[in-house]
C-alpha cells in the first residue's frame, strides 16, 4: 500500500517529481560521461601503450640516466642468449619475449642527384628505427594502421609513416637510404624498399618512428645477437611484478659484458602516465563529486518543499492509522522512486552522449601523444561505472529525502494538522 | 525598496528552502570565480613560459618551411633576413626581433653523444627570450664568437663544464656531415627538461658556416611591446609582409600546437561541465521559485487586490531571486578568496606532482592569477542563474488573474 501511495504522490505532484527525477538524471549522466571519458583513456592506454611497450622490460641499467637513450652503447650483448633462456623457462604467464633492436638513424630521400633541381639536395629525416621480428606482437599499433602494403612481409624492406614517406619524398615501392652509426662508429647506409605505410593516430609518433626487421638491423649496426631491450608480453599485466622477481636471477648475470640489466614492470615503464591519470582522476573526482552535491541539494529541497506543503495530509494519514516509521518510509519510497527513475534516465542519456562522443572522439590535444596516447579519446561505457553511477544516483536521492522524511516523521499527529502550510 | 521588503521577509519566512537554494548557487560561484583564476594562472605560467623560452610572439618563416618542419629543413629559408628583419623593427608594437638559424646536430663530449636541437641566434636573442637571464654559468657568446650556451641538464649529463670543449657534428645543407667543436662558453637553466637537456645555442654566424648556409635564417623571431597582443601583432606583421609570398608569419601557438590544443581542448571540456552544472542550479531555483508561487496563490491574488500591479508582482518574485543570487555570490566570495589567496599567493608545489618529463612547462608552483573580471563574471552568473530560474515563476504570478488566485485552494 505504501508503495502505491508514493507512486500516487510522485503522480500527484508530477512537475516537482519531473525537477527531482531530472537532477538526478543529469548528475547520473555527467558522472557516466565523465568515468566513461577516464575509462577512454586509461582502456587506450592498457590495450594499446602497454601491449606495445611490453608487460615486463629488460635493458641495460643506464639506459634511465642517459641523455641518448639510442646510444649504441647501451645495448644489450647477449640479448638472443637472454631470450632463449627466458623461452626456456617455460612460464605459461609469458605469452610473448622479444629482443627489439632501437637505433637512431637519418633516412635520406633515395634520388638520383642529377635528377634534383638545381641547388636541391636530398632531403633527410632524423628518426628512430626499430628493429623487430616482421611478426612481432609488439607493434600491433602500426600493424593495424597499415595504409598501403603490408608490415615488413618476409621480413623485407621498411615500415614507415605516410607523413614521415611525405617528408623524405618516399613512396610505397620506392627505395629510401637508411644511414646509421655503426658500434664501432662507422657510418653504414642501406638501401630499403618502402614495403608498407601507416597511419597511426599519433602524428608525433608517425613522425619519429620506423620499422626494419631486426635482423637487417642488427646487420647494419653490427650488432648481431644485441638488443636495444628485451620485451615480454604476458596473457595478465598483473603479474608483471612476479614475473619481473622470477627473471632476476636470469639476468643476474647482466646481458654479457659485464652489462648490468634492469627489469622494468609495465607500472614503472609507464610511471608519468600514471603521475597525470591519478592528476586528472583527482580532477574529475571533485567535478562529480560537486555534481553530486549540487544536485543533492536540489534533491533535498525540492523533497523538503514537497513534503512541507504535505504536512496536514500526513497528519491525517497519521490520525488514520499510519506509523510514524511507515510515513518515513512513504516519504524515503517515493524518493527511492524518483532517484531510480532519474538514474534510469541518466543511464539513458549517458549511453546517448557516449555513443555520440565515441564516433568521432575527443581531441584532448597533442600533449597526449607525446604521452603515447591517441590525442583522440572515445569514452567507453562499463557495466560497473554504469552500476556504480545508478547505485549512487540513489543512494544521493535518498539520503537528501532522508532529512524531509526524519523531520515529517518526528511531528505529532496534532501537530501536523494544526500545521497551516 | 517596499517591494525588496516583500522578498527579503518572503526568503526569510522559507529559510530552510532558502538555505539550500543559496547553497547550489554558492558551490556554482565558487566554483567559476576559482576556476577561472587556476585558468587563468596556468595559461599565463604555462604560455608565458613558452614564449620567454622558446616562441617568443611572433615568428617568420619561409612559407613551405611549416609542412617540412619536422624534418628541419636547411633549403627552405629566409633569403635576406636582414632586410626583414630591419623592416619588421620599424614597425609599431614590435619591441625586438632576432635571426635564428635551427639545426638538429648530435654533441658529444668525446666519450657519449646526443643529438639535439642547435640553435644559431643573434645577439638580440636575449631580447626576445629569457636566454640571457636564464644563464646560471659562464656567459652568452659575444657576436661572431666560436662558443656554446648549453642546457644544465645536457651538462651534468656529459659532465660538460664552462670552459670545456664539445664537438658536435651536424648534415649541412648539402646532406654532408661536418664536425666542428667549439668551447662551452655558458650553461643555461629553464626548469623545462626538453630545453635543458636537449637544446645548445651558438652563434648565428658560426652556425650559418658550419652548415654552409650563407647569409640566410630559417626563421625571424619577433617580441612585441605588449605581450598578450600576440594575435594582434600577427597580423599587423602579416599586412606589413603581404607583398612577400614566400614568407609566412605565424602567431607563437604554432610553435606549441600540442600544448596550446591541449589546454583548450581542457578548457572546453571544462566550460561544458559548468554549464552543465549552472543548468542544474538554474533548474533547482526554478523549482524552488515555482514552488514559492504556487504557495502564495492566495497572497498573489490579495496583493493585486490591493492594487499592486502586474509588472510589481514580477519585480517581487525576480527581487527574491536576485536577493538570493546576491547573497549566494557574496556567501561563495569566502571559500572563492581563500581558496583564491592560497593558489594565488602560495600555489600549489607541482615539480613533486608532475613527473618531470611531461612537455609542458609548468614551472615548479602553479599559481592562480586573478581578475576583477573574474569575479564580476561569476557574480553574473550567479545573479544571471538565480533571475533565469525566478523568471518565469515570477511571469506565471503576474499573470494569475486576482480571482483564480485569491479562489485557488492548495
Amino acid at each position: 500500500m505504501i508503495l502505491r501511495l508514493a507512486l500516487l504522490s510522485a503522480i500527484k505532484h508530477w512537475r516537482r517529481s519531473l525537477v527531482v527525477a531530472g537532477a538526478v538524471a543529469v548528475a547520473c549522466a555527467v558522472m557516466i560521461a565523465i568515468g566513461s571519458l577516464l575509462n577512454g583513456i586509461t582502456g587506450s592506454f592498457y590495450d594499446s601503450v602497454i601491449p606495445n611497450s611490453g608487460h615486463v622490460r629488460i635493458e641495460d641499467a643506464r639506459t634511465a640516466d642517459s641523455l641518448n637513450p639510442l646510444d649504441l652503447e647501451l645495448l644489450l650483448p647477449n640479448a638472443a642468449g637472454l631470450v632463449a633462456k627466458i623461452e626456456a623457462l617455460g612460464d605459461r604467464r609469458i605469452v610473448d619475449v622479444e629482443p627489439i633492436l632501437g637505433f637512431g638513424a637519418l633516412l635520406v630521400e633515395d634520388r638520383d642527384v642529377t635528377t634534383l633541381q638545381g641547388g636541391q639536395d636530398p632531403r633527410n629525416l632524423a628518426m628512430r628505427g626499430m628493429g623487430v621480428s616482421p611478426d612481432t606482437r609488439f607493434a600491433d599499433n602500426v600493424r593495424f594502421a597499415m595504409k598501403e602494403g603490408s608490415f615488413l612481409p618476409g621480413g623485407r624492406g621498411i615500415a614507415l609513416s605516410e607523413r614521415a614517406a611525405r617528408l623524405v619524398g618516399a613512396k610505397l615501392g620506392t627505395g629510401l637510404l637508411v644511414l646509421v652509426q655503426d658500434r664501432n662508429g662507422e657510418p653504414w647506409y642501406e638501401r630499403l624498399v618502402v614495403t608498407g605505410l601507416f597511419a597511426t593516430e599519433s602524428a608525433d609518433f608517425d613522425e619519429s618512428t620506423f620499422y626494419i626487421a631486426e635482423e637487417t638491423a642488427a646487420s647494419m649496426l653490427d650488432a648481431a645477437g644485441m638488443a636495444r631491450e628485451v620485451r615480454l608480453l604476458l596473457a595478465d599485466r598483473n603479474d608483471a611484478e612476479a614475473v619481473a622477481r622470477e627473471l632476476a636471477p636470469l639476468t643476474g648475470g647482466g646481458g654479457g659484458g659485464g652489462t648490468t640489466l634492469r627489469i622494468q614492470t609495465w607500472q614503472t615503464i609507464n610511471a608519468s602516465i600514471f603521475a597525470i591519470l591519478l592528476f586528472v582522476k583527482i580532477l574529475l573526482g571533485i567535478i562529480m563529486a560537486l555534481f553530486a552535491i549540487v544536485s543533492g541539494t536540489i534533491i533535498a529541497n525540492s523533497s523538503l518543499m514537497s513534503v512541507m506543503e504535505r504536512i496536514r495530509e500526513y497528519g491525517t494519514m497519521r490520525a488514520i492509522g499510519l506509523r510514524a516509521r511507515s510515513l518515513e518510509r512513504l516519504i524515503l519510497l517515493e524518493g527511492l522512486m524518483l532517484g531510480a527513475l532519474g538514474a534510469a534516465l541518466g543511464v539513458g542519456i549517458g549511453f546517448i552522449v557516449i555513443a555520440y562522443l565515441s564516433r568521432g572522439g575527443i581531441d584532448l590535444g597533442g600533449i597526449m601523444e607525446s604521452l603515447g596516447l591517441s590525442r583522440y579519446n572515445r569514452p567507453r561505457g562499463d557495466f560497473w561505472w554504469f552500476a556504480f553511477c545508478t547505485l549512487a544516483s540513489v543512494v544521493v536521492s535518498l539520503a537528501a529525502t532522508a532529512k524531509a522524511a526524519r523531520s515529517v516523521g518526528s511531528m505529532g499527529v496534532a501537530e501536523s494538522l494544526a500545521t497551516s502550510s | 525598496m517596499e517591494l525588496l521588503g516583500i522578498a527579503i521577509r518572503n526568503i526569510r519566512r522559507n529559510e530552510r528552502r532558502s538555505r539550500l537554494t543559496i547553497i547550489t548557487i554558492v558551490i556554482g560561484v565558487a566554483i567559476l570565480m576559482n576556476m577561472q583564476g587556476i585558468y587563468r594562472g596556468l595559461t599565463t605560467t604555462v604560455y608565458g613560459h613558452m614564449m620567454a623560452m622558446d616562441t617568443a610572439q611572433v615568428q617568420v618563416e619561409n612559407a613551405a618551411y611549416r609542412a617540412d618542419a619536422r624534418r628541419i629543413p636547411l633549403d627552405k629559408t629566409i633569403a635576406d633576413p636582414d632586410a626583414v628583419a630591419a623592416s619588421l623593427r620599424a614597425l609599431p608594437g614590435v619591441a625586438a626581433v632576432s635571426e635564428r638559424v635551427d639545426a638538429s646536430f648530435e654533441i658529444t663530449n668525446g666519450r657519449e653523444g646526443v643529438r639535439v636541437m642547435a640553435r644559431g641566434v643573434s645577439q638580440d636573442e636575449a631580447r626576445v627570450t629569457d636566454l640571457g637571464r636564464s644563464i646560471v654559468a659562464g656567459r652568452l657568446f659575444a657576436a661572431g664568437e666560436p662558443g656554446l650556451v648549453i642546457g644544465k641538464g645536457m651538462a651534468t649529463k656529459l659532465g660538460l663544464k664552462v670552459g670545456d670543449a664539445a664537438w658536435f657534428t651536424a648534415l649541412d645543407r648539402h646532406s654532408v656531415r661536418n664536425l666542428g667543436s667549439a668551447p662551452v662558453v655558458g650553461i643555461f637553466e629553464y626548469g623545462f627538461p626538453l630545453l635543458d637537456d636537449y637544446m645548445i645555442y651558438l652563434d648565428i654566424d658560426q652556425a650559418r658556416s658550419f652548415l654552409d648556409l650563407g647569409k640566410v635564417a630559417t626563421r625571424l623571431v619577433v617580441r612585441g611591446s605588449e605581450p598578450r597582443a600576440s594575435a594582434a601583432l600577427a597580423k599587423e606583421i602579416g599586412r606589413a609582409l603581404a607583398a612577400r609570398p614566400d614568407l609566412a608569419v605565424y602567431e607563437w601557438k604554432t610553435f606549441a600546437e600540442n600544448l596550446v590544443s591541449t589546454i583548450e581542448t581542457r578548457l572546453q571540456l571544462l566550460l561544458s561541465i559548468l554549464a552543465v552544472l549552472f543548468s542544474l542550479i538554474i533548474a533547482g531555483i526554478f523549482n524552488t521559485m515555482a514552488m514559492n508561487v504556487r504557495e502564495r496563490y492566495r497572497e498573489i491574488g490579495t496583493l493585486r487586490a490591493i492594487g499592486i500591479r502586474r509588472s510589481g508582482l514580477e519585480a517581487i518574485f525576480l527581487l527574491e531571486g536576485l536577493v538570493m543570487g546576491v547573497m549566494g555570490c557574496a556567501i561563495a566570495a569566502i571559500p572563492a578568496t581563500a581558496v583564491g589567496l592560497w593558489l594565488g599567493v602560495w600555489g600549489i608545489d607541482i615539480s613533486g606532482i608532475m613527473p618531470r618529463d611531461i612537455p609542458i612547462p609548468f614551472g615548479s608552483v602553479l599559481h592562480a592569477a586573478y581578475s576583477p573580471v573574474d569575479a564580476l563574471r561569476a557574480v553574473a552568473a550567479g545573479t544571471g542563474a538565480a533571475l533565469l530560474g525566478s523568471w518565469f515563476p515570477a511571469r506565471r504570478a503576474a499573470r494569475l488573474p486576482i480571482t483564480a488566485a485569491i479562489a485557488a485552494v492548495r
